[in-house]
């Protein structure tokens, strides 16, 4: 599954990247400092599974396809 | 409009309209066209604030904890019921005294509401208190909230004596400030892309805070010793607050250097408000000097004014995207998220509302500088505008 660190990106910015990360790849790993839960809640009501957990410093979220 | 089925934007939305009336009334005041404070302030430090802060509460709360709101319900109920206070409330005020019991009522029965639900929501989380100093303030915060409503209700209904200062502070020094301090630990470094100079700092802050709060809340009647020693650890403790943020603000960026978040820069001006709205307020319980006016505008609308200026220019473009946009990623015409509001008129509306406030919160020394209530009032209402604009866009 592909990383993706957004750690040190403008908020701004972050969850359109994340969205089209989704569109190319189907899945991947989100490494960002705070668990995004609004971010979380839209994919799921999308056909995503979110499965977080916090490791060292960061959120670790693995996103897939149901 | 699809964006009010979000229950944080309905309080947001509905916080502005209060906002636009509120400060153009208070400028007809400034201005000498009639006599307004009492509807003023309780639709600002009232229902503007109140209204803006159980808005991001229930969404930054459940964000910050990674769980979900409890009772849906529940925080729709205290929707609607706070609306019902405060538009009671403004009536009373406006033209009948007699209905400030209903109208009080009210508005505790909706604060009791949002004080459970916040507190099922962060209790429902495992050692809640680990995740973000911020909770704590919240928490706290919802308890001065329904205390200073329930003491100015049962001073309306006469059981208890009643001191309008005393219940001013336990709303905004209780409630409006720790709720401040509270999401600037949290949203300043976030959106500065930096770190929290020190977590170990800004809990004993919290401390500080609240012992510093309740001592005056006991002490305002007498204004004696016991005001005079929390009024100065109060300060103190703003200080410290100050003292971590400057250096969050002065600090290494996590990544590399990037131009400064709108947000947070309207959050960094925002704290010199502060800084100088409490030393103006502790230098008047010392010494006399300056007025209350001037104290009152400075940590009102210059601190507390600018944060929700600022979070709000992150919070509403974000849950606007999310819930138009990113469905539509990769499809022709879809905006970035810092496309949704005007950046020209966001710089502007940042000048506007930083030198009108600095120079119009020091009017009753000089009274020309009322004039500046119109540009300020301007500046308030274009913003308020902009972000209905945003939730269209």
């Amino acid at each position: 599954m592909e990383k993706l660190d957004v750690r040190g990106l403008p908020h701004s910015e972050r969850p359109q990247l994340i969205f089209r990360k989704l569109e190319e790849l189907g899945e991947l790993e989100l490494i960002v400092e705070v668990k995004p839960v609004p971010v979380m809640n839209m994919l799921e009501s999308r056909g995503y599974s979110c499965e977080a957990s916090f490791e060292g410093d960061a959120w670790h979220v693995r996103i897939r396809k149901k | 409009m699809q964006m009010l089925k979000l229950l944080p934007v309905r309080f947001l939305c509905s916080a502005l309209v209060y906002l636009i009336a509120g400060v153009l009334l208070g400028a007809l005041d400034a201005l000498g066209y009639g006599s307004f404070k009492s509807v003023h302030s309780h639709l600002l430090a009232g229902a503007f604030f109140t209204l803006v802060i159980m808005g991001a509460m229930y969404q930054l709360l459940p964000t910050i904890l990674g769980a979900e709101i409890r009772h849906r319900p529940v925080a729709e109920l205290s929707f609607v019921l706070s609306n019902l206070g405060f538009l009671a409330l403004g009536y009373a005020f406006l033209r009948d005294y007699s209905l400030l019991p209903a109208a009080g009522g009210i508005a505790l029965a909706a604060f009791l509401l949002f004080a459970f639900e916040v507190f099922a929501t962060a209790l429902s989380v495992r050692e809640f208190y680990r995740r973000s100093v911020a909770v704590w303030f919240f928490l706290a915060a919802v308890v001065y909230l329904v205390a200073g409503a329930a003491y100015a209700l049962l001073g309306v209904l006469g059981v208890v004596g009643f001191d309008a200062a005393t219940h001013a502070h336990i709303m905004t020094l209780g409630f409006v400030a720790m709720t401040n301090f509270g999401g600037l630990y949290e949203l300043f470094p976030m959106l500065s892309l930096r770190k929290l100079h020190s977590r170990k700092l800004a809990e004993a802050h919290f401390f500080i805070a609240n012992l510093a709060a309740l001592g005056m809340f006991a002490g305002f009647a007498e204004r004696g010793m016991l005001f005079l020693l929390s009024s100065a650890l109060f300060l103190a403790g703003f200080y410290l607050f100050a003292y971590n943020l400057a250096r969050t603000y002065f600090s290494k960026p996590h990544g590399p250097e990037v131009e400064m978040d709108i947000s947070a820069r309207f959050m960094a001006y925002a704290l010199a408000f502060g800084v100088a709205g409490v030393t103006a307020g502790f230098a008047r319980a010392v010494l006399g000097f300056p007025d209350t006016f001037t104290h009152v505008h400075l940590i009102l609308a210059g601190w507390v004014g600018l944060t929700i200026v600022g979070a709000m220019y992150h919070i509403l473009p974000m849950l606007t995207w999310l819930e138009k946009y990113s469905a539509k990623v990769g499809q022709p015409g879809v905006p970035l998220i810092q496309d949704l509001y005007n950046k020209r008129l966001a710089r502007v509306l940042f000048i506007a509302l930083n030198a009108s406030l600095a120079l119009f919160a020091f009017s009753s020394f000089l009274p020309a500088l009322s004039l500046f209530a119109i540009p300020l009032a301007l500046a308030f209402v274009a913003f308020a505008v902009e972000m209905f604009l945003v939730l269209g866009r």
